[in-house]
């Protein structure tokens, strides 16, 4: 009897204890995260809700906001011309930059791919541009290379060939600026190059047996095998493309006549130059809900043409 | 236990990191943050400046923290709204309004006549760009005036008459004449931030205020922009402009004195405020060029109407929140008031002529006034139009709607089309504004 409740006594500590080593680790584990955890707090979840609210409100930051409904989203579609035309050029911006990207990402990738002497270099090499590729310098510097008595001009004319308006032309300074995205590569080209790595090869060799050209080989078992990483990598891009401000503010300042008045450079300066920040959260919000819309639709399509390999 | 207090002492060095670092003040030193925009040369003599003020003034230290002009405004009013503003605030003056529209960020300078001699100043040009509501904002670094720039040693190499003050209508038959004739040279070059000026200043002839202050409304009519327009259309197709485009693509940091026409003599005549006069003086090839100064056009018939700007070429300011209110005055009186100062403040650091009693005749008795500054707010003030109004400076108006204007005109578009839909816009805009109001 008094074995037995001895017994029962040990199993009931040994149980507080485990709770209490349970407890202790739970508390461990949140200390652990507490710095994303106060980062998404405060850094992410409290300005995504409070733009959302300022959305609905006359606020210029050094006054208190005002309710104002819908009305900052009513002005935008109807008397803000501006607001349309930054829409448009970002549309065609990103329908510039995203396709061609991701093609000179992947062939690049399929380059590096290859077992060429010296290869580590060179996928270092290409993944420079994406390590400046953002930075205000070189922002800078496209502007001189692209100017009007700049590099590009100079070599021109060295080989008696006429000045080509590179970032005063309405129709072609949009895609000097895409170029500069472009240049952009490695980050998609690494994730590329990963992909290809993990293509079987035997699928390769089958195919040579039965003869198929290479061309058959890059769309038959090529593109289906890598294609979920090029649907993470169309994804990703297209938001980062809605989202680019600095080359085009720096390099044009949204000109000329506006036609690289890309829309993140629209919400900046209704925010920190005209200092109407409800009405940027508004339109905040509507790039939010236009390249979600997006994504869904590419999310939707993807069905048809992304394979996995748990697929049947 | 040990990771325990290593995951503690890791959480709250993160928390720490977040708490915003305070400036301390070091051994009772009193420190003066200070800001302002204009480049390495500007940088070089405030700095040479402060360190003469500590030097004078023990326990006084000023830190200067030169920005670029672009997004200033921006920063400025991040700095406001963090409380973590500048002491002393260099302001483009035209911004006054609009800054002040979103609050009371300035001493009152009227506030501290013991500490602060603002009678040195021209009164009327004190009170018309810095006080506001009557309060005294700020003060005039110096005084600068929108004119005509001319290459007068090209103009007389190209039959440029330049015997009497231009209206637009003379520039168009001299450059439609002297671009036939050479057709490597333009009597005018314009970016777009000069087209819109020309624009702007042209449709002023017509009226004084460009927007009714009270009533939001237009002053001019839209025939007034058509003819405007059409005038620069007829400008850009007869060659009297050189092609914004070529002129766009050649312009640094928004300046257009690095032209290679400019530069090489074959560009007679800008648009240009002050503080870019000595820039395009010394950016041509050949030094021995002669540089005048001339009236800026006016539309003919208009003459009475006045065609010149006139406004201070950079303000200064306190911020009312600064900790050392009293000595950010006394060191802004000493900056702009005291012969010593104007070593400092003379060639770039200026930008236009010196504006207090003290200043001028110092400068004038050692001849370190720019003859052009000098000769541009001179002229100016004989053709002065009246200070532009806060909503006519607005900048949605201005430096967005008006602005793509001259350059869908440029870029082909009709002159009537564009008239009209600019107008529409900036009716849209001014109804907005009102309702904001």
């Amino acid at each position: 009897m008094r074995e037995g409740r001895k017994r029962s006594v040990i199993t009931v500590i040994r149980k507080v204890s485990i709770r209490r080593g349970s407890e202790d680790r739970q508390w461990l584990g949140l200390v652990f995260i507490l710095p994303w955890l106060l980062g998404i707090l405060f850094l992410q979840a409290y300005p995504l809700i409070s733009s959302l609210l300022y959305s609905f409100c006359d606020y210029s930051i050094l006054a208190s906001p005002k309710f104002v409904g819908f009305k900052n989203f009513s002005n935008m579609f109807t008397l803000d011309s501006l607001f349309q035309t930054s829409l448009k050029v970002t549309l065609k911006y990103v329908a510039i930059t995203l396709p061609s990207r991701l093609i000179v990402s992947l062939l690049l990738a399929m380059l590096m791919n290859r077992p060429l002497k010296g290869i580590g270099f060179f996928r270092a090499v290409y993944y420079i541009p994406s390590l400046l590729g953002g930075s205000v310098a070189i922002s800078i510097i496209w502007r001189f290379v692209f100017g009007g008595n700049g590099t590009i001009n100079n070599i021109l004319n060295s080989m008696g060939l006429a000045s080509v308006q590179w970032l005063s032309s309405p129709t072609i300074t949009i895609w000097i600026i895409g170029l500069l995205n472009i240049w952009q590569f490695g980050a998609s080209m690494l994730i590329f190059l990963a992909a290809l790595k993990n293509v079987p090869k035997d699928y390769y060799e089958a195919a040579d047996i039965e003869g198929a050209t290479g061309i058959r080989k890059f769309f038959s078992i090529t593109l289906p095998q890598i294609s979920s990483v090029i649907l993470f990598n169309i994804v990703m891009e297209m938001i980062r493309s809605f989202q680019d401000f600095s080359a085009p503010f720096i390099i044009t300042s949204g000109g000329p006549m506006n036609s690289t008045y890309v829309y993140s450079m629209k919400i900046y300066k209704d925010a920190f130059a005209n200092f109407k920040m409800g009405y940027a959260c508004a339109e905040s919000w509507v790039l939010f809900l236009i390249i979600g819309l997006f994504t869904l639709i590419i999310f939707g399509t993807s069905r048809f043409w992304v394979f996995y390999s748990d697929q049947q | 236990m040990k990771r325990k207090v290593l995951c503690l002492l890791l959480a709250v060095a993160m928390l720490i990191g977040l708490i915003p670092i305070a400036a301390v003040a070091e051994g009772g030193t009193i420190t003066l943050r200070m800001s302002w925009w204009g480049g390495e040369t500007v940088n070089q003599r405030y700095y040479a400046a402060f360190e003469a003020y500590e030097a004078s003034h023990p326990g006084i230290v000023i830190e200067g923290e030169p920005q670029d002009m672009d997004g200033y405004l921006e920063r400025m009013m991040s700095g406001f709204v963090s409380g973590t503003a500048w002491d002393i605030i260099t302001v483009d003056a035209p911004t006054y309004p609009q800054i002040l529209a979103q609050g009371d960020f300035f001493v009152d300078l009227n506030d501290y006549p013991e500490l602060f001699d603002s009678t040195t100043f021209n009164q009327d040009f004190l009170k018309n760009f810095c006080e506001y509501d009557g309060k005294l904002q700020g003060f005039p670094i110096s005084a600068g005036a929108c004119m005509l720039v001319v290459n007068a040693t090209a103009a007389g190499k190209y039959g440029v008459d330049l015997s009497e003050e231009f209206t637009w209508d003379m520039i168009y038959d001299a450059g439609v004449k002297l671009n036939a004739e050479y057709p490597e040279a333009y009597i005018m070059t314009l970016n777009a931030d000069e087209l819109n000026m020309m624009v702007r200043q042209s449709l002023k002839c017509y009226v004084d205020q460009l927007f009714d202050q009270e009533t939001y409304e237009i002053n001019f009519t839209v025939e007034q922009l058509t003819t405007t327009l059409e005038f620069v259309k007829k400008c850009y197709d007869d060659g009297v402009f050189e092609p914004l485009d070529e002129a766009a693509s050649q312009t640094m940091d928004g300046n257009i004195i690095n032209t290679k026409l400019w530069m090489e003599s074959r560009d007679i005549m800008q648009l240009c405020w002050s503080g870019g006069m000595e820039y395009l003086r010394y950016f041509i090839e050949d030094d021995d060029v002669n540089v005048q100064i001339m009236q800026f056009p006016i539309v003919a018939g208009y003459e009475e109407n006045g065609s010149c700007e006139i406004r201070p070429d950079k303000c200064m300011s306190i911020n009312k929140n600064s900790e050392h209110i009293e000595e950010a005055i006394e060191f802004c009186n000493w900056f702009i008031n005291s012969t010593e100062a104007v070593d400092y403040l003379q060639g770039d650091s200026l930008g236009g002529a010196f504006v207090t009693t003290a200043t001028i005749e110092y400068a004038a008795e050692n001849g370190i006034s720019s003859d052009l500054w000098s000769q541009a707010y001179e002229e100016a003030l004989g053709r002065q139009l009246p200070r532009t109004n806060d909503i006519s400076n607005n900048t949605e108006l201005i430096d967005v709607i008006l602005r793509s204007a001259g350059e869908r005109v440029f870029y082909g578009q009709q002159p009537a089309d564009v008239a009209a839909a600019v107008y529409q816009e900036l009716l849209n805009k001014l109804a907005e504004l009102k309702m904001d109001r």
